[in-house]
């Protein structure tokens, strides 16, 4: 009888945290839904039809599944990235740079360093990680010494990033087989490519190293000292200082373990399906901010994270799937996908303006 | 509660913004299948699908004219027209390989930037479905690459720009996208073109180095006037603009590229060097329904009724500039028939070391 009682208080709590993880997303969800269907009537279609035709083609279908993961793997490990260095206070809005800069210094190494394939692949991976972890330590530095804005400078140096890589892809290192129109580098040797998972489908092993991230993540966030230090700051700085830890030093290994996991998002996405680094491959894709987008409808849990990357780019599969087939504008599935992140937003404000309320009824209770 | 009611009126002023803007396109669909109805009579293309997959058509007239061509074949034809629009570099791709595993019988990529995706899924799927690509050139072999003899149309163009400047100027200007083996053909055909009415001709050329700068383009337009250029050719792709807008100021004369570009508003665009994508696709469907269709990649020009110039083989609305009298025409009409049946002929050009090492 007391086992049966404590198993079912046990089971609630479980249900009741799931659901309070749950609620706010799938809420934001539905919201989001209903607006693309109002959009969806005003072009004068049927949303339930459109609706079944946008699902089953990114995620009831395994051609379609496939596509959807293999557009999610980006997606999740910048949505990791984000929320490495968000959930420890950092506001880095740079994932973008990182990750550019970071695949192409891994394209570059892979194109020009001899030696047998498997080997120049990983220490491909390695330098674009090192270069995208460099590439995130120079605005940390700018805060640590000059105290400037995280927001501004990440987010301005992903023009910096974009432009320089522009750059030596439209000069040194472009392709010039062919009619030498497109903006790309060559492609890499075939031995450095990543497996494909799936015959009739791109689905490939970068999908495993998404997943290695995550778990990485879940790791770090909950097994480690580090993981704990920086968590704290992010909630706290003035405690987490009291408590003895050193900022600085868990600000610059939160931000270059950031940038190095961005560029694993586009090693992933040139070793696994392009093998080659185009102009704009990874910023006309808008990786990173839908990333973004992911990592705040999960609010920064990894797990959460994973599961809404895959949903939104499923989105993004859908969508161009019922524009193809049912003429449908490519801006419903990004209309829904913006009310979602809208939605899951007004719970943050609303968080913000209820905190000092409820700070100030424990002062009374005190 | 306050919540849920600012969530509501947030509902409700989407919706209305929705409806509101909706309601123009509800043409579009409702008239496509009922064209396809009055013509069910066993046409040659029933049941078949095909796909064009292209960037955001958007208003690009080069896109927009292959789209117009699409559906309107497909009234003909009677095939099921797909035009997917890929909103980035990866949904290229992505796009194909779902028009193949949806079983489409032809698929034609618009513009270069479908190439790479194209070369990819045609090696992978060789007999899945037939490829076509226009405007570009990929390797793969089961790919039937469109691509046209732009050296063409640039001559009549330089021809143009050497009877509008009249021995005004010896030196003429031209803004282009960027210095490769893409732009020497229109480089190449615009100065022969030139040379032929003013042997002394000097040139300028200057590259903006992107497909959409018209800062840039404008600022080197200026620069080649300073430099005494009478007649500058823009082939800067969305950075045209820049360059008209610079020559309305300055007061020189230009042209435009790809599509009639010229403009009653300013008269100083004398001509367009024209690539018809519209007669291109038409083309190639013909073929395909009419049996003479190949893997063989084509190149068109100035007989195909694809490359040409405004004003010589495409006629405009707008108004002809004064400095193009009716001699002028006559000229650039023989030179357009000389080009036609071969008797001037700019197929074979020499490579851009070649020509000025000779």
């Amino acid at each position: 009888m007391k086992t049966n009682e404590t198993r079912d208080a046990v089971w609630k709590a479980v249900v009741l945290r799931g659901w309070q993880a749950l609620r706010q997303p799938l809420v934001a969800t539905i919201f989001g839904l209903l607006v693309g269907a109002a959009v969806i009537l005003a072009c004068g279609q049927n949303p339930i039809e459109v609706y079944k035709e946008m699902f089953e083609k990114s995620f009831f279908k395994p051609y379609y599944l496939f596509s959807t993961l293999t557009r999610a793997t980006p997606i999740i490990i910048c949505a990791m990235a984000t929320g490495m260095s968000w959930r420890a206070g950092y506001i880095n809005l740079g994932v973008e740079g990182q990750m550019v800069t970071g695949t192409l210094v891994a394209t570059v190494t892979a194109l020009f360093l001899p030696g047998p394939p498997v080997l120049v692949a990983i220490i491909a991976w390695l330098a674009g990680m090192a270069a995208g972890a460099l590439y995130a330590l120079l605005p940390s530095v700018l805060v640590w010494k000059f105290n400037v804005s995280m927001v501004i400078t990440t987010l301005m140096l992903n023009y910096v990033a974009n432009y320089i890589t522009s750059y030596f892809v439209t000069y040194p290192l472009k392709d010039t087989s062919g009619d030498g129109l497109a903006l790309q580098t060559p492609e890499i040797a075939a031995g450095m490519r990543l497996p494909r998972l799936s015959s009739t489908s791109t689905f490939n092993a970068g999908f495993i190293v998404a997943i290695l991230v995550v778990v990485f993540m879940v790791f770090i966030t909950r097994k480690t000292v580090f993981g704990y230090e920086s968590k704290m700051g992010g909630f706290n700085p003035s405690f987490a200082r009291y408590g003895g830890t050193k900022q600085v030093k868990v600000m610059l290994i939160t931000m270059a373990l950031a940038g190095a996991i961005a560029s694993m998002a586009g090693s992933a996405e040139v070793f696994g399906l392009k093998y080659r680094y185009a102009d704009g491959m990874l910023s006309s894709t808008s990786y990173a901010w839908t990333g973004l987008q992911a990592a705040l409808i999960a609010g920064l849990d990894p797990v959460g994270m994973f599961f809404v990357s895959i949903f939104l780019s499923g989105l993004q599969i859908g969508g161009s799937a019922i524009q193809r087939s049912l003429g449908i504008p490519l801006e419903i599935a990004t209309i829904i996908q913006c009310c979602i992140t809208l939605f899951v937003s007004v719970k943050v404000v609303i968080r913000f303006v209820k905190k000092p309320k409820a700070a100030k009824e424990g002062g009374k209770q005190a | 509660m306050k919540k849920a009611l600012a969530l509501f009126l947030a509902l409700v002023l989407s919706m209305s913004l929705m409806t509101a803007c909706g309601s123009k396109k509800e043409e579009t669909p409702a008239a496509a299948p009922e064209s396809g109805e009055t013509s069910s009579e066993a046409l040659p293309g029933e049941g078949m699908k095909i796909a064009l997959v292209c960037d955001k058509v958007g208003t690009q007239v080069f896109l927009t004219q292959m789209v117009d061509a699409l559906n309107e074949a497909a009234e003909k034809y009677g095939f099921e027209p797909t035009v997917a629009e890929c909103a980035d570099s990866a949904a290229f791709e992505d796009n194909m390989r779902a028009l193949v595993a949806e079983d489409y019988d032809l698929i034609i990529g618009g513009g270069w930037q479908a190439g790479d995706a194209i070369n990819k899924v045609a090696t992978e799927y060789p007999d899945a479905a037939n490829y076509a690509l226009i405007d570009s050139e990929v390797e793969a072999e089961n790919v039937k690459c469109i691509s046209y003899r732009e050296q063409e149309g640039a001559y009549l163009i330089g021809v143009i720009a050497a009877l509008t400047t009249d021995g005004e100027s010896h030196t003429y200007g031209a803004v282009h996208v960027n210095e490769g083996p893409g732009s020497w053909k229109w480089r190449f055909g615009y100065m022969e073109g030139v040379k032929s009415i003013d042997p002394d001709a000097q040139f300028v050329f200057n590259y903006v180095g992107s497909y959409s700068d018209p800062a840039k383009a404008k600022e080197l337009a200026i620069q080649q006037y300073e430099q005494g250029c009478v007649f500058i050719n823009s082939a800067a792709a969305g950075g045209d603009s820049g360059t008209f807008e610079a020559a309305k100021e300055k007061g020189f004369y230009t042209s435009g590229q790809d599509v009639d570009l010229t403009d009653p508003e300013n008269p100083y665009i004398v001509s367009s060097q024209i690539k018809d994508t519209y007669q291109s696709v038409w083309n190639l469907l013909d073929e395909f329904f009419g049996g003479s269709y190949t893997n063989d990649n084509s190149v068109w020009g100035v007989s195909e009724g694809t490359i040409g110039a405004v004003h010589v083989t495409h006629e405009t609305a707008n108004p002809r500039s004064e400095r193009l009298s009716d001699d002028d025409i006559a000229t650039l009409k023989q030179v357009a028939d000389d080009i036609r049946t071969g008797k001037l002929d700019l197929t074979n050009y020499p490579t851009e070391e070649a020509y000025f090492a000779g």
